[in-house]
């Protein structure tokens, strides 16, 4: 737990990042620098009925809805 | 693999950008299940003005033989499924909002959910803070009877944050935070629990066949029984580093639920430009999870009056390993002046599984074939 906050706590102050100005981020723009998963609908939706584990995305998602 | 195609009629007006998408996916297993999804998404959006609209809408045909089918004596099943979503944008400056809802239907199963984002971009948007608080409601009846007569309400609250930081002008890291908290009964309405006595508990291994099965269970045969609340956790690393000519992804996620499972999952991509229309990149992807605290491999009983109070049969609550492996190819297929006008998507992959302490099967062996057309005017 302590190396988890540790973490957070390094993520969120930006201890060892640069500062990149909006004329840096050329390579931040490309298209597989998506802040999401890569995965589309039918794969995260695989693997949501083939692992027992959920999570990961940044917003909320509708259920399965299968039985 | 599937096949798609897209009919974009959706036309650039001002600083608008609407796009149409068309997705296919085929999926195959050695239990015999097949699933063909096609997906509808389209979305309008303003880049000046922050604001954007999008909406999907697919559905599941599902045809299934496994084995569990076939030990209840039942026929091959085929049922469709109709999902759709719709959400809403708005970020014009460094704060933004979002809300999404989302519906999903077969004859035996009702879903909603509902989610709101917020979005906080912090220095110089080299931090990002992201909330999000999603409700669920889903109705769980059984095929042939209307919910009316059967059903059981299944309510589930999703709760997220994340930081994404800016690490270098090629990579950027981001750390997720989910809760979820389930409440209601989720068991499933169809699946029996075969029970054993003392005696022939002992005989059933891994892998157990039908017949087997059958021969040595008792015969009360009670429905699953799941706990009626579950609370699951999950942390999730995402590295994604820009090279020169390629894209490095990779995630891991840490993962513990209040039914005693532990998980870990491992998923990378290296994304490799060939040339300025074409990417390709290999995939791989590793899961583990230990068993849920109530897993049995053999239920026991010693009698009609000592049925175990939670019992399930369902092998993605047991200990297994996912090991998947896959290609993916992404062609930017616009003119000159707009290469990713018109974008096609296609990926492969395969996943094998081990299931340690499971009836009927040892592992499994899925393949999905994803294809992927998108039009942006």
């Amino acid at each position: 737990m302590k190396r988890i906050l540790l973490l957070l706590v390094l993520v969120g102050t930006g201890v060892g990042c640069s500062h990149v100005n909006a004329y840096e981020r050329g390579k931040l723009a490309h298209p597989t620098m998506t802040p999401g998963g890569m995965g589309g609908p039918g794969e995260e939706h695989m693997y949501s009925v083939q692992e027992g584990a959920t999570g990961g995305d940044t917003a909320g998602g509708g259920g399965c809805g299968c039985n | 693999m599937g096949v798609a195609t897209a009919s974009p009629s959706a036309r650039a007006e001002g600083n608008l950008t609407a796009k149409v998408g068309a997705e296919t996916s085929v999926f195959q297993d050695s239990n015999a299940t097949t699933v063909f999804t096609p997906t509808l998404a389209a979305g309008v959006e303003s880049p000046t003005a922050g604001w954007g609209v999008n909406g999907r809408y697919l559905v599941d045909v599902v045809s299934a033989a496994s084995p569990d089918i076939v030990s209840t004596a039942s026929r091959r099943w085929m049922e469709v499924r109709h999902a759709g979503n719709l959400g809403l944008r708005y970020k014009p400056g460094n704060t933004g909002f979002a809300i999404n809802g989302s519906t999903s239907y077969t004859p035996d199963y009702l879903s909603f959910s509902g989610s709101g984002t917020f979005t906080q971009d912090l220095d110089d948007k080299n931090l990002t803070l992201i909330a999000s608080y999603g409700l669920g409601y889903d109705r769980i009846g059984k095929t042939g009877t209307p919910f009316s007569v059967f059903s059981r309400d299944f309510v589930y609250h999703m709760i997220s944050a994340a930081v994404s930081r800016v690490v270098s002008s090629s990579t950027i890291f981001t750390v997720v935070g989910d809760l979820q908290l389930e409440r209601g009964d989720q068991s499933k309405p169809y699946r029996f629990i075969p029970l054993f006595s003392p005696q022939d508990a002992g005989k059933i291994g891994a892998g157990a066949s039908p017949d087997l099965v059958s021969n040595l269970r008792l015969q009360e045969k009670p429905l699953e029984q799941l706990p009626l609340a579950r609370d699951r956790y999950s942390l999730t690393g995402r590295l994604a580093t820009r090279f020169s000519g390629s894209t490095l992804r990779l995630d891991e996620r840490l993962y513990a639920d209040s039914w005693n499972m532990k998980g870990t999952t491992t998923d990378g991509r290296y994304m490799i430009d060939l040339g300025e229309r074409v990417t390709v990149w290999p995939h791989l992807r590793f899961h583990y999870q230990s068993p849920v605290d109530f897993w049995k491999l053999a239920y026991v009983s010693n009698g009609p009056a000592d049925i175990p109070k939670l019992r399930t049969g369902d092998r993605e609550l047991g200990q297994l390993i996912n090991v998947g492996t896959g290609l993916g190819f992404r062609w930017a297929l616009g003119s000159a002046g707009d290469k990713n006008a018109w974008v096609l998507t296609a990926t492969v992959d395969g996943v094998y599984t081990k299931f340690f302490e499971a009836l009927y099967v040892t592992q499994r062996l899925s393949v999905l074939g994803v294809l992927n057309l998108e039009a942006t005017f």
